[in-house]
């Protein structure tokens, strides 16, 4: 087909069907008594400088705004560089995963108002590993909490899980065999096999799992990454089982594709600790991850008392495929009960 | 059925193609915010760093090449930048100029393996983008941090150098931006008024040919992957000072995005044929379909297929009836 200018102006045309939204200010998603108004809501795929040009448009279009919520805290800070260059004062800003590196400071240094912490789980799964090696029976499945970083609590207030009592129960009960090295002598050998070291969350995964470890004298840790692939991460877990590794832990990349080599572990008597990304069969010894539903509640709830009259909220997503940026969405909306105007 | 003559010329087409996509704006203008001055500032401060690394893009496709490591280069050289700031203590214009001398020094190399080794340019770049990538990643290693993580500044907004850089001064105007807009005259200067420039139109047109007219054809492909790199350098400076920090993720696909506005300005891949001009074109272009569908808070999926569809209607304005 050769173009015409006549069938070129079509172009536009098609376009505005897709782009029109009444061009209009009106809310996107909004609460049941009318309190909280999502005005904008854009996918800026985990990544700070697309939360601030996506803040850009939002500010651009809305003459109030009263708070971002961003899925992660990158994007949060984003969005408030957004607001500072446009000299737009008096937003709050809410993030999600609070690493001590990122949120956490930027918490501390007044750019967010509060930020959510999404669990490695790294200390969690060094401990059960341990018990694991002991024959102590465990849950399959141990969802943990989470906390809220505040500027009036920058410790975090924590906000517990099911897994969370469970695990304060066992590190209770067996605190002495957490402490008992090998019965044949040595040390235990543990393997993780991380999917990639390339987000930031990871390394600090990496990072409490490494820093736990170091606690025990008695335990070598053996820490490696798939680079994102996960044929690398098939081979890493065999390689692991043939080096003679007592343990293994395990953030799979893929739920299904990691299965196999789960099993031959499981069948040598070597647990398996899943982090983080289920498994896609029962060839595993424990689970342990957070709630990406409990804490898009959590950021509900912090928003409620950051906006106690309500406001009007732009959010700023995820890579809303992947399912932590659905659930942070679903856990804000079911919170607020917030559902499409009328 | 062959097009209008009025319609023939590149840089009419290449316009053409933005005048569609600001009238898409101006319809769907979201309650007025398309009409704002500071939404059109705000959208050549975004655009800056993008900006600068299509016009490293554009010479080298001008001279029959292609260059797929200029955003793992970025990453690379934004990393240098930052770390060298942060974690060394350096000058500000120490710092940026050896980020900008670690750029160039990446695209000397893909120069190098084009030029001398005659490697096929898609390939030779390809190694480059993940051995840049590589590097980038490790220099936290260097600075006695943990591979793969980012420089973060202890000031909220980064030091000073990068908060001048990052806003706005002259009437306004985003000093990204201008630079920018300075690199692009620049440039424009240099295919059109110099020597070299020339050469690397006929060495993109017709090796062979610029080969027998005596021109020097390793030294001019040297030249346009090297001032590539520099600009790739250029261009990470000004990303690290707008996302306040070195991230060794950034820059991922960013060639791509460099590519596109290349080719939509009208820009031949195969080499020779197009200028500066029509890549800061289409590099508008672009960057107004963005913005139009962001103001519009249109869902990403859609964004997806709108931007596709503009790229194609671009594509297809550019074809030439032989």
């Amino acid at each position: 087909m050769k173009p015409t200018p006549c069938r070129l102006a079509l172009t536009p045309l098609l376009l505005l069907a897709a782009c029109d939204r009444g061009g209009s200010a009106g809310p996107m998603l909004v609460s049941g008594n009318g309190q909280f108004r999502v005005l904008h809501i854009a996918e800026a795929q985990w990544k700070g400088d697309r939360g601030r040009t996506e803040m850009e448009s939002a500010l651009e279009r809305l003459p109030r705004i009263d708070l971002v919520y961003a899925h992660n805290d990158p994007m949060g800070r984003g969005a408030y560089e957004a607001c500072k260059q446009k000299g737009r004062a008096g937003i709050k800003f809410v993030g999600i995963d609070a690493l001590p590196q990122e949120g956490r400071k930027f918490v501390a240094d007044g750019v967010l108002d509060a930020s959510i912490e999404y669990p490695t789980c790294g200390a969690a799964a060094v401990d059960l590993a341990l018990l694991a090696l002991h024959k102590i029976a465990l849950p399959k499945q141990l969802i943990l909490g989470t906390r809220v970083f505040t500027k009036a609590n920058p410790a975090g207030e924590p906000i517990a899980g099911p897994g969370d009592v469970m695990l304060a129960a066992l590190r209770g009960e067996q605190a002495a065999v957490l402490q008992q090295p090998p019965p044949a002598g040595g040390k235990w050998k543990i393997g993780m096999a991380q999917c990639t070291n390339d987000e930031p969350w990871r390394g600090a995964m990496n990072a409490d799992i490494a820093a736990r470890a170091k606690e025990y004298p008695h335990v070598e840790l053996v820490l490696q990454s798939a680079d994102d692939d996960t044929e690398k991460q098939r081979t890493l877990v065999r390689q692991f089982i043939e080096t003679g590794c007592h343990a293994i832990l395990l953030s799979p990349k893929e739920s299904n594709a990691l299965v196999a080599p789960c099993k031959e572990a499981m069948a040598k008597g070597i647990p398996v600790i899943v982090i983080d990304r289920k498994l896609g069969s029962d060839d595993f010894t424990c689970f342990v991850g957070g709630d990406n539903l409990a804490i898009g509640k959590a950021a509900g709830e912090e928003i409620k008392r950051l906006l106690p009259d309500g406001g009007n909220i732009v959010e700023i997503q995820g890579l809303m495929t992947t399912s932590p940026a659905q659930e942070r969405h679903q856990g804000f909306v079911d919170e607020l009960q917030l559902a499409r105007p009328k | 059925m062959t097009l209008p003559a009025w319609l023939r010329p590149a840089p009419v087409r290449a316009l053409l193609a933005l005048a569609a996509v600001l009238l898409l704006g101006c319809i769907a203008n979201a309650g007025g915010a398309f009409f704002h001055a500071a939404t059109h500032f705000g959208l050549l401060d975004a655009v800056g760093s993008a900006g600068i690394l299509a016009i490293g893009q554009c010479l080298v496709i001008l001279g029959g090449g292609i260059d797929l490591s200029v955003g793992s280069v970025l990453a690379f050289s934004g990393m240098a930048f930052a770390g060298l700031m942060l974690e060394g203590g350096w000058v500000w214009p120490l710092a940026a100029a050896a980020a900008i001398a670690a750029g160039t020094a990446c695209g000397l190399l893909n120069g190098v393996l084009v030029a001398r080794a005659r490697i096929q340019p898609f390939l030779a770049t390809l190694a480059t983008m993940v051995i840049a990538r590589g590097l980038a990643r490790w220099l936290p290693e260097l600075a006695g941090k943990d591979a793969n993580s980012k420089f973060l500044p202890v000031e909220v907004s980064g030091p000073q150098a990068w908060q001048w850089l990052a806003g706005k001064s002259w009437l306004g105007l985003p000093n990204t931006g201008l630079l920018f807009l300075l690199v692009a005259a620049a440039a424009t200067l240099f295919v059109k008024r110099t020597v070299a420039g020339r050469h690397l139109l006929a060495v993109g047109g017709n090796e062979e040919a610029a080969r027998l007219a005596g021109i020097a054809v390793v030294r001019t492909k040297l030249l346009a992957y090297g001032l590539c790199g520099a600009c790739s350098g250029l261009a990470a400076v000004c990303w690290v000072a707008r996302d306040v920090q070195g991230n060794p993720a950034a820059g991922a696909m960013f060639e791509l995005d460099a590519i596109a506005a290349v080719v939509i300005g009208g820009t031949s891949l195969q080499g020779g044929r197009g200028g500066i001009g029509l890549a800061v074109i289409g590099l508008f272009t672009l960057a107004y379909i963005d913005k139009v569908l962001s103001l519009n808070a249109v869902p990403d999926h859609w964004r997806l297929v709108v931007r596709g569809v503009i790229i194609l209607a671009a594509v297809l304005l550019q074809e030439r009836r032989r």
